[in-house]
């Protein structure tokens, strides 16, 4: 065995009342490279055990507390709880009591008698456990510190993207009113290059929106802005603003309703959540028609969006709604994701659900359900 | 033109130069009598300095100086000031809880369309649309 140097492996505690036993352990655990501190009983134990040792090796037989206790209590303390606790005990030990030490949250349990060697390959392994611990705890610790910071970014980020596209986006409008007022209504070209130009900062506008989204459901800091409003006006709306867009990807886009839906819902994230499942529809769609169905019975209101599309494969029926999760190609089709992931998140925040139906023939169905009491 | 926007003045708060003289020159269209500040402390002078009280105060939050909350603070505190209804225009991502903790009466998230933006002061100020 190479020669260590006392100390090399750490400080350890050695709790024992009998002085014999105590000086034969501390004597081992120098041999094996460990500085020692010296207990001569329980009390004094858990004083010494906040003078921060790496180990406790604690006898089980103290007459003042036994060790049992003092190990719960060192446990129980918030700064000596992460000491690791061996403890040892008389030849011949049941196996009740030695169920009762680790129990009382020792880390190991060793019967005299014990060769050195066997003391301190054990003393040896809970360091090792308690340095895994320390470095997943720090892990887990830089972890949370770097999405906070992710998250943060996001927020400022987002208001940071706002105040340009505001600008701009009043710029354009004030252009579009000027225009207007001039033509009497002809599209000219300049119209239509504008409109482009509006049609592009309102993606702009739905992607920071979405961005920012992300980071306060991931912040645990999302919350629904909530109002009486009809479910079909705000479907409607939506619809009607996807009519141009439908038409230019060769598609057609109707709304069935049954009439009004009053409700108490987040009018702006529902439009989203309809906005998603309308655009995906149309992107997925296969230049095909696209219909969406507002129904409502007692109980519950039905949104149901129908394309006749690529459609989704069984076992991507779940996994889509997650972030920044897809079914397709980010090569073949743009978008970062995140639209299913916050429409889950508001449809669930509502207290209702979103899935995808398996539909009949070919394209895709999904179907959101909001409870309307 | 509204005629009935001739009787209505609002005050137009935001340190971003675009937007505010964007929001000012749209509101001059529609008749209203405007005027602007670039952050609150010149916003609570004009308020000291002009004799017609506004009908309308849009109050960005974010602003250097005296920021809309403080802003809000004084104008609450002086009690000539403290019942000019106010509309907070803001871009941050917890737009309605602010406008909230400040007791604003209506509240415009930017980005905003001119259409929208005309709708909210329009209700604001003579509590119902043309």
């Amino acid at each position: 065995m190479s020669a260590v140097l006392e100390g090399q492996r750490g400080r350890v505690l050695n709790v024992n009342d009998e002085a014999a036993s105590r000086h034969s352990v501390s004597q081992m655990l120098r041999t094996s490279g460990f500085s020692v501190l010296e207990a001569a009983n329980g009390s004094q134990g858990l004083a010494r055990a906040r003078e921060a040792p790496d180990a406790i090796v604690l006898d089980v037989r103290l007459r003042d507390i036994s060790g049992y206790e003092v190990c719960r209590r060192l446990k129980a303390a918030p700064e000596t709880e992460a000491i690791p606790v061996l403890l040892t005990s008389a030849p011949h030990t049941a196996s009740e009591n030695r169920v009762e030490g680790l129990e009382a949250g020792a880390d190991g349990y060793l019967v005299q008698p014990f060769e050195a060697s066997e003391l301190s390959a054990t003393v040896g392994a809970l360091l090792r456990i308690r340095a895994a611990e320390r470095d997943a705890k720090r892990l887990a610790g830089d972890l949370a510190e770097a999405v906070e910071i992710r998250d943060d970014f996001m927020s400022i980020a987002s208001h940071e993207l706002k105040t340009p596209l505001t600008s701009l986006q009043l710029q354009l409008d004030g252009i579009a009113r000027l225009l207007r007022g001039r033509e009497n209504g002809s599209e000219s070209a300049l119209g239509k290059k504008l409109a482009t130009a509006i049609r592009q900062t309102d993606r702009l506008s739905v992607l920071i929106d979405d961005l920012l989204a992300v980071a306060t459901i991931s912040q645990g800091r999302f919350t629904l802005e909530r109002s009486e409003a009809d479910l079909e006006r705000v479907v409607t709306e939506i619809v009607e603003g996807f009519q141009a867009e439908a038409a230019r990807a060769n598609s057609t886009l109707t709304l069935h309703s049954s009439g009004p839906v009053k409700l108490r819902i987040d009018p702006l994230r529902i439009g989203r959540v309809v906005q998603t499942l309308v655009s995906n529809a149309i992107k997925y769609g296969c230049e095909r028609p696209v219909d969406v169905t507002l129904s409502h019975a007692a109980e519950q209101a039905r949104i149901a969006v129908r394309d006749h599309g690529i459609g989704i494969a069984p076992a991507d029926r779940k996994r889509i709604f997650g972030r920044f999760e897809r079914a397709v190609s980010a090569r073949n089709y743009g978008g970062l994701g995140m639209g299913l992931y916050i429409s889950h998140r508001i449809v669930e925040a509502h207290g209702g659900t979103i899935h995808v139906e398996p539909a009949e023939g070919i394209g895709s169905l999904f179907v959101v359900e909001l409870p309307t009491r | 033109m509204n005629m009935r926007h001739r009787q209505a003045h609002i005050l137009v708060v935001d340190d971003d130069r675009d937007i505010r003289e964007a929001v000012v020159e749209v509101l001059e269209e529609e008749g209203y009598g405007v005027s602007a500040a670039g952050d609150g402390a010149q916003a609570l002078r004009v308020l000291d300095e002009s004799e017609q009280q506004p009908d309308l105060i849009l109050l960005d939050l974010m602003m250097p100086n005296t920021n809309g909350f403080e802003f809000r603070r004084h104008q609450l505190a002086n009690a000539r000031h403290a019942t000019i209804p106010v509309a907070v225009l803001t871009a941050d991502g917890q737009a309605a809880r602010k406008a909230e903790e400040l007791q604003a009466n209506g509240l415009v998230k930017k980005p905003v369309k001119i259409q929208p933006l005309l709708d909210t002061v329009e209700l604001l100020v003579f509590g119902s649309h043309a």
